[in-house]
């Protein structure tokens, strides 16, 4: 039915779709897994006609439908194909009633309306007469008057569902990690449902990071790796642990750091995390990696830290306890974070990397400022600065014209370099780094990963990096932590296997044998 | 100058300058006399304009709400007049008051500001329109006992406009003038102005004039780099308002009147005109852009009065000043929209 051949897609002249060929089947299940930034989202992105995609330059290869080679440009054109796709973020209208959120631009009307079509009265009858229908096909209960804003979460998937299926021409229905905020029973009706769209003839393509509702439900899995097809199994020859071997690859770990085991002093202590009650400290001088899957609350320790989300626990450090989104507690305690989202909270785009490498480091470099004594008025000792910037980018090796040239004209890799010139110019005694290597090539990711290895070995530096690239954590690490559900799950640090680590991903433990 | 680093405003002005001018030419209207005025309208208000510059680079947006460092100005004068200081006195001390009571009013304006971040410009709007029927009850209930000031007729309250001729009026543009032939370069009014420019240009490479960049530039990255962003803003906004202070009364003594009451309603729109044509955006603001802008919007508009008066129908003057001002301000906010949007997308 549906034929992909060739397909790519970069931005910027990253590829992070490279060569993907698929063949969707009408009727059937197909399961789509891969780690987070594997391509998944893209590929579905492409098939859904996103913005995203024709704004960033369109896609490469060719997609044929029913034998007919079609091209994608926006979402009115894979609606008109039959695609539809549910998101993981819901979509829908909170003040309007279920009926109406179903059949929305799609309503019967009583006649003509006076004057414009757009004036016409709504045929109320009809619409929830067709909206009870989609929903009983579904296998749910939903009353179409109901007001959607009181729905459960489960509910409203439901809805989400039934509007996209009212489309006569529907084909392929695309759910995005339908299930990740249901609970079991819940998951078994939204299963229960996904096979019977299957059997009325539509394909479904399952997108989930739970591995048990994919054996479960689809007939055929795909996995992406680095945004390429890296296998594709029948039913028959499903299993778990050829997902996972798959999923994050068996590459030959590379040059690893040697890890530390002595016993250090607690530097920084969280506790009661999330009202749990639980612990969980980090010691001076290690390397701590912090992982998990999309969404299990790996960011909370240093985004909580900095108020840029709600933090709920309480941190002492060396004792000490620290209020939440008071910076400069933070900055006198010399502790530095360096977001994974380095265009809005760890760069001026449109200032000279001096700047950026410069900027509030003054009480720890007081020869940036000709005036020692009244900084706040003291013009800059450029002399001093330019020196400093030209030794940083040498050192990190940042690829530009020199420190005048502005960040945002960087690629990814090189900003990721100026954000690691500034956290070294801090010179923290804790600092956190979130992904620091996404998005950025191969040969980069190294000199980065090396960066933070010997800010840690030169300075004692403590170093927590979240990411949720395991191989990398696993190199440089001294123990790593996986998060599940908002809660440290389980925190490896003699025996880091790979395979271990991505079992308690999915909150599962391995038996050791 | 490369042809990039004009915006459209600023082209459209200069070729509107130049057709006036050819205009002007052609109808025998005497240039020697433009230039002159062009000069002084250029300082007298240029410091008015100035006085956007620390708000737009602490990241707070073009200060709408000007008319109320305007009244802290006007504050200032009212107490130099009321106690009949003339002269260098008058002027410097109706400087200094009106800064003091500028940081006061600038400190206020700050506290709803900064309760108020993105909407800026609009509360700024606001604010600044609702505060001057409050200024208007306080001029007629001030207690001034210098009768110049007051309305002749029951002898309380301020009179709309108090003439400056006994006190300091043109105390700037009659300073150290420069004449040569029939043209006279008003050296001391331009010293003041350009002494001013400099200073900010000089705050603006400091270590908190730096901070002030970061903060309209990335306001999240220096909050989370541990610096009370409040704090600085609040800085920003006190400096603004003093300036519009001193502005005032540099302006004032060049148009010769106190000009109190509805004085201050329009004066906000013509300065932003003023420097957007100067090239500054939302969150970033130079000496340069002042200097540019201003001189731009001043001569156009004083060249297109007599122009206007001889060619067309007289009242197409202040209906074109009307048109540019707003046009220019219209313009600034949909490209800044436009601008917006296209690097979310990019990011995407």
């Amino acid at each position: 039915m549906l034929e992909i051949r060739n397909l790519s897609k970069q931005f910027d002249g990253n590829y992070v779709l490279k060569n993907i060929n698929m063949e969707i089947q009408a009727g059937q299940v197909y399961g789509l897994i891969g780690a987070n930034g594997s391509g998944k989202s893209t590929l579905m992105n492409v098939l859904n006609g996103h913005e995203k995609i024709a704004k960033s330059g369109g896609y490469e290869g060719q997609i044929f439908m029913d034998g007919e080679e079609v091209y994608i440009k926006d979402h009115m054109e894979s609606t008109r194909h039959g695609i539809s796709m549910v998101h993981q973020e819901l979509a829908l209208f909170p003040g309007m009633t279920v009926t109406e959120n179903i059949k929305i631009n799609k309503e019967h009307t009583k006649g003509k309306g006076i004057l414009l079509p757009e004036l016409a009265l709504l045929d109320k009858e009809k619409n929830e007469a067709d909206a009870s229908w989609l929903l009983g096909r579904i296998g749910t209960e939903i009353s179409p008057r109901a007001d959607v804003e009181f729905l459960t979460l489960n509910q409203k998937q439901f809805v989400e569902i039934a509007r996209e299926l009212d489309n006569a021409k529907i084909h392929l229905l695309i759910l995005d990690e339908p299930t990740s905020s249901l609970n079991i029973t819940e998951t078994q009706k939204l299963l229960a449902c996904v096979r019977d769209i299957a059997a009325a003839g539509i394909a479904v393509i399952f997108i989930s990071h739970r591995l048990e509702e994919i054996m479960d439900v689809c007939d055929k899995v795909f996995i992406l790796r680095d945004g390429q097809l890296i296998s594709a199994y029948e039913k028959a020859a499903f299993s778990v642990d050829r997902f996972a071997e798959d999923m994050v690859g068996t590459e030959v770990v590379k040059a690893s750091r040697e890890k530390k085991q002595e016993n250090r002093p607690v530097l920084l202590e969280y506790q009661n995390i999330q009202g749990s009650g639980q612990n969980f400290a980090i010691y001076e001088g290690e390397i701590i990696g912090i992982t998990g899957l999309a969404g299990q609350g790996q960011e909370q320790f240093s985004e909580g830290l900095f108020g840029l989300k709600p933090a709920r626990f309480d941190a002492y450090y060396r004792g000490q306890r620290l209020t939440p989104g008071n910076n400069a507690q933070m900055a006198q305690n010399d502790i530095y974070f360096l977001s994974e989202d380095r265009a809005t909270t760890s760069l001026f785009l449109d200032s000279p990397i001096w700047k950026n490498i410069i900027f509030g480091t003054e009480r720890k470099h007081p020869e940036f400022y000709q005036l020692k004594h009244c900084q706040p008025l003291s013009f800059l000792n450029t002399k001093a600065v330019t020196q400093y910037v030209n030794a940083v980018i040498q050192k990190l090796n940042i690829v530009c014209s020199g420190p005048d040239q502005k960040v945002r004209n960087l690629s990814g890799g090189n900003q990721q370099k100026v954000c690691i010139g500034r956290a070294l110019t801090f010179h923290p005694k804790l600092l956190f780094v979130g992904e620091p290597t996404r998005g950025i090539d191969v040969y980069s990711k190294e000199l980065i990963l090396d960066s933070l290895v010997s800010i840690n070995k030169e300075n004692n530096t403590t170093v927590v990096v979240s990411s949720g690239e395991l191989e990398e954590l696993i190199r440089i690490c001294d123990r790593v932590v996986v998060m599940y559900q908002g809660q440290v799950f389980k925190i490896f640090d003699k025996n880091m296997d790979l395979e271990d680590i991505t079992f308690s991903l999915y909150g599962r433990e391995q038996n050791e044998d | 100058m490369k042809i990039k680093n004009v915006n459209p405003p600023q082209l459209i002005m200069t070729v509107f300058l130049l057709v006036l001018v050819a205009a002007a030419v052609a109808v025998d209207i005497s240039l020697v006399g433009v230039i002159n005025d062009a000069l002084i309208k250029w300082a007298m208000n240029g410091v008015i304009v100035l006085s956007l510059i620390p708000m737009i680079n602490v990241g707070a947006g073009r200060n709408f709400g000007m008319s109320i460092g305007l009244s802290a100005g006007l504050w200032g004068m009212i107490f130099a007049l009321n106690y009949r200081m003339t002269s260098w006195t008058g002027f410097f001390v109706s400087i200094l008051v009106g800064v003091l009571v500028a940081v006061v009013f600038g400190w206020l304006y700050a506290k709803i500001l900064n309760n108020l971040k993105l909407n800026e410009e609009i509360v700024g709007t606001f604010a600044g329109y609702s505060f001057i029927p409050i200024m208007n009850l306080f001029y007629t209930f001030v207690p001034v006992t210098n009768l110049q000031m007051l309305y002749p007729i029951g002898g309380q309250g301020l009179r709309p406009r108090v003439n400056l001729e006994n006190y300091f009026a043109l105390i700037l543009d009659n300073l150290w003038q420069i004449r040569i032939g029939q043209i006279v370069i008003p050296a001391g009014l331009l010293l003041f102005f350009f002494g001013m420019a400099a200073l900010l240009w000089a705050f603006s490479k400091t270590r908190t004039g730096m901070i002030f960049s970061a903060i309209a530039e990335n306001e999240r990255f220096v909050q989370i780099s541990g610096f009370d962003v409040n704090r600085y803003r609040t800085i920003g906004i006190i400096m603004s308002t003093a300036l519009a202070a001193i502005g005032v009364v540099v302006y004032s003594q060049s148009y010769g009147f106190l000009h109190l009451y509805d004085g201050p309603f329009m004066m906000s729109f013509p300065a932003i005109s003023a420097i957007v044509i100067g090239g500054a955006v939302h969150n970033k603001a130079t000496v340069k852009n002042v200097l540019v802008g201003t001189f731009l919007y001043q001569t156009t508009y004083l060249l297109s009065i007599p122009v206007a008066n001889a060619v067309l129908i007289p009242e197409m003057a202040e209906l074109f000043r009307t048109i540019v001002t707003s046009g220019i301000i219209l313009y600034a906010f949909i490209f800044e929209r436009k601008e917006s949007r296209n690097e979310k997308n990019k990011k995407q």
